[in-house]
């Protein structure tokens, strides 16, 4: 696998290994935060007038969903502004290490240290989605619970407890940063077995231990490391590198594959079908159902939501994965490969998650213009951009652009799931393993198409 | 000197476990005897390249070559299309390429928009009113239909869909979907 270190130009390292950089950004997008929420509570009720709705699920979501998790695995989370009010206390510092912190530090139940709640928040958003995502006082007051629970978890578990455990984003961006071209790891493996006192993980004057409780000796995929570059601080033996890689290179990573981390794969595979026939098809019936919580409509849609991303595609998923296990004539365990294959579609659901947000974000991103210069819809018109028309951007293009994705992640994961069945079976087995997969794959490329450009 | 790399091996002969082949019933019996996969490595350098090929060129032809369809003459369309929160009914309109088109947009409740994209034209109505938006259908494919005036919380997501004639970029993109299936299947082995 090709590899260049990043670690090596100077300048960047230095950019690295200092803090103030990191603190900055998280300052800056701290006091965006801030600002959201108090859009989201007190600036108009109008989701397209409003600070909250159009940086969160326009602006942010884009970035988020084109840029910094594609490219940079889980940049965002080095400088996501919702733990940070919880780290800056249970460090008690702002920036350099050597405050004396609060919280009790205890360890977080070993029976959750899996991503079950971070798929279980997941679908809980996507239950509320039609209402949180257009209605900027739900936003702020979620926004504002999240950063609460942050806090809370933060002062009683000891270091990202939330982050690594709880968060739905983290969990998301955790499974898709798999396949970023970043990567922290250390140069040199015996380098670390000597070293008795492992600063990485214990800390120095340097450097925190790994706040995402990570051992960068041990670390083989990007799920856990949130790239604060602590590491890189308090390492004494200069013993950690950054590295740029191919797409894709966690995925040939056989530790890390877990039931929960698939159960994940397949909630975000679901959510995106369903995200899209709510918010982007022309049914009606289906937008009010998934918006008026409470009414039987809304039951009804919910329970299809968690029916299809926790039963019907795993379910779909399984019965592929023992028709090719049958076929081939493994003697692997159905549910070994069943978690082995299910990590081969991470690129497709990425790919889905990137054609669904094309869809929008060019669309509506015009709105980012107004929202600036009138960030509580009251009238104001700060930078004279305030009554700038809504405009679809690059409306023409946008069909052959999510083609482009959805295709692209097709091949990509048609490769992993071959590649995935020849690490336990010969050639010919793992075509025959492979192609029920395969075809389920299809499936959902072509359901997804017909969704979005149908 | 012989070039044992390049040899070309024995035809594969399936391979599929017995058992499996019995719980399979027809399909196990095919793959049984011997109606294997196709597999590059069993081929010879050569065929493999062609096979490489030949799914680029089939892809590229599933993409660009055109469809020899009689095309209707243009018409006069006139749809009337309802208005309500949050969606146009009816939901879609279908038209050929070529038709001067003329939309009836009555709104059942609050004032609502009409955009459409890629065209670029747009309509807003009052509610209880009716406008009138014509334009002619001259770019083909499948275009959203956008509320462009916010009428409620789900206003970001009322849509509707304009069909000027068939919707080829789909079909194209699900004809290649297999071939780009298949070209990661076989093309990129470990």
């Amino acid at each position: 696998m090709m590899r260049y270190e990043l670690t090596q130009i100077p300048w960047l390292k230095r950019l690295l290994v200092s803090r103030w950089p990191l603190f900055l950004a998280r300052a800056v997008t701290l006091a965006g935060f801030v600002l959201t929420i108090v859009a989201g509570l007190i600036g108009s009720p109008v989701g397209s007038h409003n600070f909250a709705i159009i940086f969160v699920w326009i602006a942010w979501w884009t970035f988020l969903k084109l840029m910094a998790l594609p490219f940079g695995g889980r940049a965002w989370c080095s400088i996501c502004p919702i733990p940070t009010m919880g780290e800056w206390i249970q460090q008690g510092a702002l920036v350099e290490p050597g405050g004396r912190g609060l919280g009790l530090g205890w360890q977080w139940p070993r029976r959750l240290r899996n991503v079950w709640l971070p798929t279980l928040g997941f679908g809980v958003i996507g239950l509320f989605s039609a209402v949180t995502l257009t209605q900027p006082r739900v936003t702020g007051w979620v926004l504002l619970g999240f950063i609460l629970l942050a806090v809370v978890l933060s002062l009683v578990f000891e270091r990202r407890a939330f982050c690594r455990h709880v968060c739905p984003i983290g969990g998301f961006i955790g499974l898709y940063s798999r396949v970023a071209p970043v990567e922290v790891r250390v140069r040199d493996r015996a380098v670390c077995a000597t070293h008795d006192d492992k600063t990485c993980v214990t800390g120095n004057a340097h450097g925190y231990g790994c706040p995402w409780q990570a051992s960068p000796v041990s670390l083989t995929q990007n799920t856990h490391c949130g790239l604060c570059m602590e590491c890189l601080r308090s390492c004494s033996y200069d013993n950690i590198a950054v590295n740029l890689r191919s797409f894709g290179a966690d995925l040939a990573q056989r530790a890390g594959r877990s039931l929960d981390q698939a159960y994940f794969g397949f909630m975000m595979l679901g959510s995106v079908v369903i995200y899209s026939a709510v918010m982007l098809g022309a049914w009606g019936d289906l937008k009010t159902a998934a918006y008026n919580v409470g009414t039987p409509g809304w039951f009804a849609y919910s329970a299809t939501l968690l029916a299809f991303t926790l039963g019907v595609l795993p379910g779909l998923f399984l019965l592929a994965v023992w028709i090719g296990r049958a076929l081939a004539g493994s003697k692997v365990s159905l549910k070994k490969t069943f978690i082995a294959q299910s990590h081969a579609i991470i690129p497709l659901g990425l790919m889905a998650w990137v054609a669904f947000t094309i869809s929008f974000a060019f669309v509506k991103f015009s709105y980012v213009w107004s929202v600036l210069s009138d960030p509580f819809g009251w009238g104001w018109n700060l930078f004279g951009t305030a009554l700038m028309p809504w405009t679809p951007y690059l409306s023409s293009i946008i069909p052959v652009l999510q083609v482009v994705a959805l295709l692209g992640g097709l091949v990509w994961t048609s490769i992993w799931v071959r590649r995935i069945a020849q690490e336990e079976l010969t050639e010919k087995s793992a075509t025959r393993q492979s192609l029920p997969v395969m075809l389920f794959c299809l499936v959902f490329t072509i359901g997804m198409l017909w969704l979005l450009i149908g | 000197m012989t070039n044992t790399k390049y040899q070309t091996p024995a035809l594969p002969t399936g391979g599929l476990p017995v058992s499996s082949a019995k719980r399979w019933g027809a399909a196990g019996r095919w793959l049984r005897a011997g109606a294997s996969v196709p597999n590059i490595k069993h081929l010879h350098c050569a065929q493999a390249q062609v096979f490489q090929i030949a799914l680029v060129v089939l892809a590229i032809a599933v993409l660009v070559v055109p469809v020899p369809l009689t095309q209707a003459a243009p018409q006069e369309r006139h749809v009337r299309i309802e208005a309500s929160q949050f969606q146009y009914t009816p939901s879609v309109i279908s038209v050929n390429p070529g038709d001067r088109v003329t939309i009836d947009l009555t709104s059942t409740d609050v004032v609502h928009g009409l955009y459409v994209d890629d065209y670029g034209v747009s309509t807003t109505a009052e509610p209880g009113q009716t406008s009138r938006l014509t334009f002619i259908a001259d770019k083909p494919g499948t275009f959203a239909l956008r509320c462009a005036d916010p009428c409620g919380p789900l206003h970001p997501f009322m849509v509707g869909k304009l069909n000027v004639g068939p919707n080829w970029l789909l079909w194209r993109a699900m004809g290649v979907s297999g071939v780009a299936a298949l070209a990661g299947f076989w093309m990129f082995r470990k």
